[in-house]
C-alpha cells in the first residue's frame, strides 16, 4: 500500500504508539513515531513537509508535550502543522493552556480506536 | 495546617465504599473496558486472601496533591499479555516482554488520569508523576505505613488484575 501523507505520534509509551498506528493506517496515513520531545524535533527537521498532523502526549520524560507544542508553534517551518493532544490530562486549566498554545484538537485517554480516527479525520481527513 | 486542608485530608483518607468506588474502583473498571473491551468483575479482597495471585508485572504511579497517593496494578504475565493484546489488537504471541511492561504501566497511567480528573471535579488538584513498572516472579509491593484505601481484584474468566491504592 502506498501512503500519501504522514502523521507523527509523540508518546513515551510504545503501546500507545502501536494503538495509534493501527488506527491511522486504516485512514491511509503512514505513522512516524517519537518517544520523546527531542526525538520528535529531529523527525520534524527531516520530515516536516510531509507531516500532516502531530499527535502529542503531555506527560513524557524530559520535555513535556506542552513545552514541545510551544516550540512547534514558534517555528515558522512547523507552526502550520496541526497538533492534537492525546493525553490523560483532562483538567480544564490544562486544556485551556493547550488551546492557548495552539492545539487543534484534544483526545483524552482512554480512547477507543473509533474516537481516535474520528478526531484525526476532523483534523486532516483521510490520507 | 488550616481547616480547609485538614478537611481535604480527612476526605481522601476515608475508606468507605462510596468514596473508593467513586474515585478509584469505577475509574479502573472504566479504563479496562475502554482500552480492552473487557468487562471485568470486581471483588473486594485483602492481601491475605489473594496471596496466591501471581504477580509478575506491576504498573505503578504516584499522584501528588494534598496527599501522596500510589496506585498499582499487578498481574501475571498471562493476564498482561491478554490485556495488552486487546488494547493493541495485536496477536498475544507477537507481544514482547517490553510491550507487556509498557502496556501495564500505561494502564496505570490512564487509571491515574481518570482518578485525577475525578479528584479535580471534587476541587482537589493532583499532579501525576511518570508511571514505572516492577517485574519479577511473585513480587510484592509493601507499603511502610500500611494504609491502603483500596485493594480490589478485577477479573474475567481468564485474567486477573489486582489494584492497590495506598497513601504514602
Amino acid at each position: 500500500m502506498e501512503f500519501k501523507t504522514k502523521i507523527l505520534s509523540v508518546d513515551d509509551s510504545s503501546i500507545i504508539r502501536k494503538i495509534i498506528r493501527s488506527s491511522v493506517e486504516v485512514l491511509n496515513y503512514s505513522l512516524l513515531e517519537a518517544s520523546s520531545g527531542n526525538e520528535a524535533l529531529s523527525i520534524l527537521v527531516r520530515e516536516h513537509e510531509s507531516i500532516k498532523l502531530i499527535l502529542l502526549d503531555w506527560n513524557m520524560p524530559g520535555m513535556n508535550g506542552l513545552e514541545l507544542l510551544k516550540i512547534i508553534k514558534k517555528d515558522n517551518l512547523y507552526r502550520n502543522i496541526p497538533v492534537m493532544m492525546v493525553t490523560t490530562e483532562g483538567e480544564k486549566e490544562n486544556i485551556v493552556k493547550a488551546v492557548q498554545a495552539g492545539v487543534a484538537n484534544y483526545l483524552l485517554k482512554p480512547f477507543t480506536s473509533e474516537e481516535l480516527t474520528k478526531k484525526v479525520m476532523q483534523c486532516v481527513g483521510r490520507g | 495546617m488550616n481547616n480547609t486542608n485538614q478537611g481535604k485530608q480527612q476526605h481522601i483518607e476515608e475508606s468507605d465504599e462510596a468514596f473508593s468506588n467513586w474515585f478509584f474502583s469505577n475509574s479502573i473498571k472504566e479504563i479496562i473496558f475502554t482500552m480492552t473491551g473487557m468487562e471485568v468483575l470486581e471483588e473486594k479482597v485483602s492481601v491475605e486472601t489473594i496471596k496466591d495471585l501471581k504477580q509478575e508485572i506491576s504498573g505503578v504511579i504516584v499522584l501528588i496533591g494534598n496527599k501522596r497517593i500510589m496506585l498499582s496494578l499487578s498481574m501475571s504475565t498471562y493476564s498482561a499479555r491478554s490485556l495488552v493484546a486487546s488494547m493493541t489488537g495485536l496477536k498475544p504471541e507477537s507481544l514482547t516482554q517490553e510491550d507487556l511492561v509498557d502496556g501495564v504501566a500505561e494502564l496505570a497511567n490512564i487509571a491515574a488520569g481518570k482518578v485525577k480528573a475525578k479528584l479535580s471535579s471534587n476541587g482537589e488538584h493532583y499532579d501525576i508523576l511518570l508511571p514505572y513498572s516492577i517485574t519479577g516472579d511473585n513480587h510484592s509491593i509493601i507499603h511502610k505505613n500500611k494504609i491502603a484505601v483500596l485493594i480490589r481484584l478485577y477479573h474475567t474468566e481468564n485474567i486477573a488484575v489486582m489494584a492497590k491504592v495506598c497513601l504514602l
